[in-house]
This record gives structure tokens, C-alpha cells and sequence, in this order.
């Protein structure tokens, strides 16, 4: 019973503070580069699922949960194939490597082709 | 099969492979998340013209729907405890505080679609808003099918008390619950916490 109150907590505090995060940088304009509140976010996510799968889930690395463990880093692996393949194509197709062109250009430019 | 001892270790196996084989097709929806998730990363920019996520969006109802959901996950474990320790009312009590959490969760969120398509920023506005509504009303129709599901559990449960297969069935429904809660960590951090940044 206390490992989903523990759980709880835990997603509690890291949802709250990604939250708070996002609001301060959003609002007082930190002088600071815009990947490290993005990397923080992103960490601070990957936390709780873990938590998450964890505490109420019970994924841990008993010998009995062999199979579900497999299971989820082989998707993970998958998924990390669809996200990063896509993004990666995606930006490397020939017209989104003209540079500096507005949409407006860009649409114009391709009904010329 | 007259055996007792053979029954019995068939049903067991049985039920250990009910669950690893629901945890494949929790596995398979993950994919299926996976690949809108690359969409709207791909789309994320090609507003038309329009609104960007940053105008759109209210971060306060994010963080309600986000508390919502977490609690309901909370309830949900906490029910499925009661039902492995026999308790009858307890889990229907607990099941039913957690359905209604999820309904709450989907009126804001449908409040919020909502608001946006009157305002005219549907999913026929631009690129980004088709890949939002895409992942996010997915997410929002797996909540919907879970909660029809739940509402069913209960209604058996409370008719037929807790058999073997109704806490079993209450225990895969909870598995379904918790990876939705998770997939819901992913859309609040790279769909609306993104977008402020």
C-alpha cells in the first residue's frame, strides 16, 4: 500500500516542479539558452516514468519480470528508432534545407517545381 | 483434465500469460504512441500562419488534468489491493472514485477542444494542430475505452462479486490505467510543457 502512496509523492513533486519550471521561464524571461529548461523537462519526465513504472507497475529486475523488462527496452528501442529516425528524415528533406524561407515562400517555391 | 493438480497449474499458467500477454499489447499501443508522438515532433512548427501551442494552450488545465490523472492512477492501485484482499465493497468504492477521476479528466480536456475549434483553431487549421489533436484525442479515446471498461468491471464485480477472472480482469484493467497515466506524462512534457519553452 505505502509503495503507491511513495510513488504518488514522488510524480507529485517532479509534475509540480517541471510545471513550476516552464511557468518561471516563461514569464520572467531567464536569461539563459533555451535547451536547458527543455533538457530538465525532458530528464524530470523520464524520472517519473521510471517512478511510475516502478511503484505502481512493480517493473523491477526480479527474475520473474524478465520478460516484461525485455519487452520494454526492445519498444524502447523501437521507439527510439521511430522518433529519432523521423525527426532526422524529416529535417533533411530537400526543401526544408532552404534556409530562411517563410512558409509563404516555401509554398511558392514548390508550385513552381 | 480430471486431475485436480493439472487443472490447477494450467489456470495459473494461464493467468501468468493473461498478463504478460496484456503487457505485450500495452507494448504495441506504446509503438502506436510512439509513431504520433514523431508526427507532431515533426509537425510541431507548421502552424500555417496560425497560433502556436504557446497562445493556445492554458497551463493551469494541463496541471488539473495532470493531478487528476495521477490520482486516478493512485485510486486505481490502491482499489486493486482491496480486490486481491477480497474486499468487495472497498473495490467498488475505490474503481468507481477512480472512473470518476478519469471523468473529470476528459470534460476539462473535451472543454478545452472544444474552446479551441470554436475559435477556429480545429484540426483542420494547420499541420501542427492536426498532429495535436491526432495525439492528444487518441490518448483521450483510450482514456474514454477505459473508463466504458471500468464501469463494466464494476457493474460485474458487484454483481458476481470477486471471482478469479473478475480480479484478474481488475488487474489488467489496472495495468492499462497506469501506462495511459504514463503516456500522459509524455503528452503534458513534450506537447503543452514544450510549447512555453
Amino acid at each position: 500500500m505505502t509503495k503507491y502512496f511513495i510513488g504518488y509523492g514522488i510524480s507529485i513533486i517532479l509534475t509540480t516542479c517541471a510545471f513550476l519550471l516552464v511557468g518561471f521561464s516563461h514569464v520572467q524571461n531567464i536569461p539563459q539558452s533555451s535547451l536547458s529548461p527543455l533538457i530538465f523537462i525532458v530528464i524530470l519526465a523520464l524520472i517519473q516514468t521510471l517512478v511510475q513504472l516502478y511503484f505502481f507497475l512493480h517493473i523491477s529486475f526480479n527474475r520473474n519480470n524478465k520478460w516484461y523488462v525485455m519487452g520494454l527496452l526492445f519498444t524502447g528501442l523501437i521507439v527510439c528508432i521511430i522518433v529519432i529516425g523521423s525527426l532526422w528524415i524529416m529535417s533533411n528533406l530537400n526543401y526544408n534545407m532552404m534556409g530562411g524561407m517563410s512558409s509563404g515562400e516555401k509554398d511558392i517555391y514548390m508550385l513552381n517545381q | 483434465m480430471t486431475n485436480p493438480a493439472i487443472h490447477r497449474e494450467h489456470e495459473e499458467l494461464q493467468e501468468s500469460s493473461l498478463i504478460l500477454g496484456f503487457w505485450m499489447y500495452i507494448l504495441s499501443d506504446v509503438l502506436l504512441f510512439a509513431t504520433l508522438f514523431a508526427t507532431f515532433a515533426v509537425l510541431r512548427n507548421n502552424t500555417a500562419g496560425g497560433l502556436a501551442g504557446v497562445s493556445l494552450f492554458n497551463i493551469q488545465n494541463i496541471f488539473i488534468e495532470t493531478i487528476l490523472l495521477l490520482t486516478s492512477s493512485l485510486t486505481c492501485g490502491i482499489a486493486l489491493l482491496y480486490a486481491h484482499r477480497n474486499k468487495k465493497i472497498q473495490t467498488i468504492i475505490w474503481f468507481t472514485i477512480t472512473a470518476l477521476l478519469g471523468i473529470l479528466f476528459l470534460k476539462l480536456e473535451l472543454s478545452e477542444f472544444v474552446a479551441l475549434v470554436q475559435e477556429g483553431n480545429s484540426w483542420e487549421r494547420s499541420a501542427f494542430l492536426s498532429s495535436f489533436f491526432t495525439l492528444v484525442g487518441t490518448h483521450g479515446l483510450h482514456i474514454m475505452c477505459g473508463l466504458i471498461w471500468i464501469v463494466v468491471l464494476i457493474v460485474h464485480t458487484a454483481r458476481f462479486g470477486l471471482t478469479r477472472m473478475n480480479i484478474r480482469r481488475l488487474q489488467i484493467f489496472s495495468i492499462f490505467w497506469h501506462f495511459l497515466d504514463i503516456i500522459w506524462i509524455f503528452i503534458f512534457t513534450f506537447v503543452y510543457l514544450m510549447s512555453f519553452i
